[in-house]
């Protein structure tokens, strides 16, 4: 397997009033192409700060964020939000999706900003929504509501998924086939999907698996063995 | 209060929604105060002036060169019902030095239509001395003490000025009806006492009598019949220059003051009631928090309403100070209302329902935040602390369609938004359409006011020279110098039809100087088989080509059957024209009063010509009409556009607030910013045309309305240029874009990590 992505002593500094907060400190690490990676930690230990540089949102103070093999610490806006058209796929907690929308709109809307858009109708199909496409968001339930997010973040067939607590308003079964769907996507489709979460028990469908602390890396393990989303116990 | 340091840090928090708001009421209430202080502070400055100079009731006028007698007066006076009554003795005079038109006025006693006086000696007619209006005075820097000559036929009135003084009947001072606007300089007027004027010209002779009385016109008619010889003319405060002009001027402005702020309130009120329901939509998690902690319903309420009253309060204030100043712009000594009436008094007032009006709009948005904050406290305090649930969106008709497949997802998502908030989107479509009815109203009566000037001055008059003939001029000597000229010529009768006084102008017009048009306005030609009547006569009495008509002229008694030949339109007195050579034939004489023509004559070398003045002149004084008129139009346009920018910028942070997460959603997923601001200007855009489009027809009505309003005084018609179309269109677009970029602008600062997490 290649390496994806790679961090090289990145530092991000957040600064109000007279306080500045590290919330990355010096951290560097490598992800390798078609892996499941989980970053786990506290609230406010730095994990969605390191997903938000990762996927663009901002940039960070020192360092260099090297992805595909290209460095994307010094890209302008418009770089940046091509970086996030082209490159990433985001699926969050709250599914962030557009309400005057139908599913299948959704999902199209990201025909206008990429050219290697796949089709939305297979990927609503491959989250099992298919039947759904002419649905609002309000009437689909929350497990649902994230599936079509990951579908909108699928169709721009991006390299790497980002997950931020993809789970977290979900409850269990549901929450299991959200993740059963993104393992599928590493494990099928060569994607690297990062999670972000605190939840201890996702750890265990990982390759790799991030401890932050502090905003910086408490340990980086590579798991050999990996449980299928549906046996982990919650 | 702890409260209160919620209440300040909200304000702060919605500072563009609540500044937008405040500036939406003083707006509102700016030109609802100021426009109705305007024909407020008119009509309450000029009864003043009225009053205290006991201004005349009716104006009786001798049709003889005798005037009226001692007797005549005494028999006047004795009339039940007529309170007092005095002689008066009107000429024009020529001021030496200057050759301007002085009208030198004697009164027998002194009662009615009194001077104001502004310095010097007050009018004593045991003095000798001349009293002398003070604007004329100054416009031609003569001062107190000075020596005038005023040169009066072949007299010569030499005296020294004791006072400079305003008379109420010279309020609005013209010297003939060709003259739309008072030349202050040009024109003056003077008193002499009755000694002083009897010791130079050897003769006591009044041709006037003014009266006070609290009878009807046709009652006061029939009684003057009974005590009076003679055959006279009379006629009341309305049919008197000064009195109808700012008679008309009031009316105006209650037309203009019921209209146009009704407008600017509506829009005011409305946008409030729409962002104060999503402001307390937004704050509904507050609220529940409040109640949640164990706060009072009533407490909640009254803390929101305050919202309410205090944004209420202030623009109300703002919008009262804003209204008189707009009222001073207007009614001004220096200014637009300065350059028609020379009045001693410029105080303003407003009316007082205004105020009423104003602190009811204060309550009413007040009430609205009550309503609005009672609505999210409904239930208990769990059901208060969940989130407004979005309503649900619907299944559009046109989804159904083929074509909803092709459109972009921009264009869906604004669609959809548009329906989602139809209240927003009402009332952005409602500012567009207010902006739009403004400007094409405003501009178009610019439009029709030049066009009106271009038909006076290209159409109608054709000559260089207008020669005014001197009243009892020598006949012979008059037709010499309308030969030696090649001139047109016109005279004028007052006559009687159904009681009311109309004017009769016998033209002589064969040399293709002045003309006659008709109701589209195209010249015509004057023949000789009947009269034209002019199109406000035509509808009074329901008459049209073909028909006759009768009617009296004053001084005589012989009633004429004339024959009506066509409809003319007469762009200022309502009058009959009729040709010189059909008037010989129904047996009507009369003195010529004017003469057009194209060569040049000194008025020193004519005793039968009074004044001769330039087409240039007369087209200089209708400028400074248009001028007045400009700023009038220059203030509401900008008001409309003040409107259209707020009312915009208002709804459009509220949209952009209310889409914050979509919008950041947009940009997480790699839209670009530009790409996201090209969305948002869109629905403006959309928005806009729908406003214009609608906004066009209905500003050429309210056009139409207010012309129609103002045709008393004027036979106009309205016109509005494709100039006015293209200007509107592109001033709102201006707008629209301007404020959808402003909004654009800030998607630059999405915190697009804050907005991905919950809803807190």
């Amino acid at each position: 397997m290649s390496k994806i992505i790679e961090f090289i002593n990145v530092t991000k500094t957040y600064t109000s009033g007279e306080h500045t907060l590290n919330a990355l400190d010096n951290v560097s690490f490598e992800l390798e192409k078609g892996s499941v990676v989980v970053v786990l930690g506290p609230s406010g230990a730095g994990k969605s700060t390191l997903l938000n540089l990762l996927g663009g949102l901002d940039s960070p103070t020192s360092g260099r964020i090297v992805v595909n093999g290209r460095d994307i610490s010094d890209l302008s806006r418009n770089e940046l939000s091509d970086y996030r058209a082209s490159t990433v796929g985001f699926v969050f907690q709250f599914y962030n999706l557009i309400q005057t929308l139908t599913v299948r709109e959704n999902v199209e809307l990201v025909k206008e900003i990429t050219p290697n858009a796949v089709d939305p109708i297979d990927m609503l199909e491959r989250v099992g929504l298919k039947d759904h496409k002419n649905n609002f968001p309000g009437e689909l339930s929350g497990g649902e509501q994230q599936r079509v997010s990951i579908a909108r973040a699928l169709a721009k067939n991006p390299e790497i998924i980002l997950c931020d607590e993809p789970t977290g308003a979900l409850d269990s079964e549901t929450g299991a086939m959200v993740l059963n769907t993104l393992q599928e996507l590493a494990v099928n489709n060569g994607k690297t999907v990062v999670i972000v979460t605190h939840n201890q028990n996702i750890a265990k469908m990982a390759d790799t698996v991030i401890r932050v602390k502090n905003g910086r890396i408490k340990s980086f393990e590579n798991n050999d063995v990996t449980l299928s989303a549906f046996d982990i116990e919650w | 209060m702890l409260l209160f340091k919620k209440l300040y840090r909200t304000l702060f928090k919605y500072k563009s929604q609540f500044i937008s708001m405040i500036l939406m009421i003083t707006l509102g209430v700016g030109v609802f105060v100021g426009m109705n202080a305007e024909w407020k502070s008119l009509k309450t400055d000029s009864d003043r002036y009225y009053d205290e100079t006991n201004y005349s009731d009716y104006w009786l006028y001798s049709e003889n060169a005798e005037g009226f007698s001692r007797e005549d007066i005494e028999s006047v006076k004795s009339v039940k019902g007529v309170n007092m009554a005095q002689r008066r003795l009107t000429v024009d005079t020529v001021i030496d030095g200057l050759e301007k038109t002085v009208s030198l006025n004697v009164y027998d006693e002194y009662l009615v239509s009194k001077n104001h006086l502004v310095s010097g000696e007050d009018y004593d007619e045991d003095k000798d001395g001349v009293w002398l209006n003070d604007k004329f005075a100054d416009l031609n820097n003569i001062s107190l003490g000075d020596i005038i000559t005023l040169k009066y036929s072949t007299y010569s009135i030499e005296a020294k000025v004791l006072g400079l003084i305003k008379n109420p009947e010279y309020m609005y001072a013209v010297e003939n009806e060709t003259q739309l606007m008072p030349e202050f300089d040009n024109y003056g007027y003077a008193f002499v006492s009755p000694d002083t004027f009897k010791n130079i010209t050897g003769f006591e002779v009044y041709n006037q009598i003014l009266i006070k009385s609290d009878m009807s016109k046709e009652e006061l008619e029939k009684e003057l019949e009974k005590a009076l010889p003679v055959s006279t003319l009379l006629l009341e405060r309305k049919e008197q220059a000064s009195y109808a002009m700012m008679l008309s001027e009031i009316d105006e402005g209650v037309t203009f003051g019921n209209l146009l702020p009704v407008i600017f309130l509506m829009i005011a009120v409305l946008t409030m009631i729409t962002t104060m329901r999503r402001i307390t939509v937004n704050e509904k998690l507050q609220i529940g928090t409040l109640k949640a902690l164990g706060f009072r319903d009533a407490k909640i309420i009254r803390h929101y309403s305050f919202y309410g009253l205090f944004i209420g309060v202030i623009g109300a204030l703002l919008g009262i100070i804003m209204g008189f100043g707009l009222c001073r712009m207007i009614v001004n000594p220096n200014t637009m209302e300065g350059t028609c009436f020379d009045m001693p008094y410029w105080r303003l007032y407003a009316p007082g329902w205004t105020y009423i009006v104003t602190a009811a709009m204060v309550l009413m948005l007040t009430f609205i935040s009550f309503l609005s904050t009672k609505n999210m406290l409904k239930g208990t305090a769990a059901q208060a602390l969940r989130p407004q649930t979005p309503k649900k969106v619907k299944t559009l008709l046109i989804e159904k369609t083929k074509l909803w497949n092709r459109l972009s997802f921009g264009t869906i998502w604004n669609i959809r938004d548009i329906f989602r908030s139809k209240m927003r989107t009402l009332m952005s479509f409602t500012g567009v359409l207010g902006c739009v009815i403004l400007l094409v109203a405003a501009l178009g009566m610019k439009d029709t006011m030049s066009a009106f000037l271009n038909i006076m001055y290209e159409d109608i008059c054709n000559y260089k020279y207008g020669v005014n003939i001197a009243e009892n001029s020598d006949k012979e000597s008059v037709d010499s110098l309308v030969r030696s000229v090649d001139g047109d010529t016109v005279s004028t009768l007052s006559i009687n039809m159904d009681g009311d006084p109309y004017e009769l102008d016998i033209y002589n017009v064969t040399h293709d100087l002045y003309h006659i048009i008709d109701k589209d306005n195209k010249v015509i030609e004057l023949k000789n088989d009947g009269a034209y009547v002019c199109i406000r006569i035509a509808e009074k009495f329901g008459v049209k080509a073909g028909d006759n008509i009768s009617f009296k002229i004053y001084g005589q008694s012989d009633e004429y059957d004339v024959r009506v030949a066509g409809v003319v339109r007469s762009i200022m007195a309502e009058s009959i024209a009729i040709s010189e050579k059909y008037a010989k034939e129904k047996g009507i004489d009369a003195p010529v009063r004017m003469i057009y023509t194209n060569s040049e004559v000194d008025s020193s070398d004519y005793d039968c010509v009074a004044k001769v003045e330039t087409l240039q002149d007369t087209i200089a004084s209708f400028d400074t009409f248009m001028q007045i008129m400009y700023e009038m139009i220059i203030i509401i346009a900008v008001a409309a556009i003040i409107l259209g920018i707020v009312v915009l910028y208002n709804l459009g942070v509220m949209s952009y607030t209310e889409r914050y997460k979509e919008l950041a959603t947009l940009k997480v997923v790699g839209f670009k910013d530009k790409a996201i601001g090209r969305l948002l200007i869109k629905q403006n855009i959309w928005i806009t045309i729908a406003g214009i489009i609608v906004g066009m027809p209905c500003g050429k009505a309210l056009l139409a309305y207010l012309i129609s309003r103002l045709a008393g005084e004027y036979e106009l018609f309205t016109r509005i240029n494709w100039t006015t179309y293209v200007f509107t269109f592109m001033l709102t677009m201006g707008v629209s874009v301007l404020v959808s970029c402003l909004i654009a602008g800030k998607n630059k600062n999405i915190d697009m990590v804050e907005a991905m997490k919950g809803d807190e």
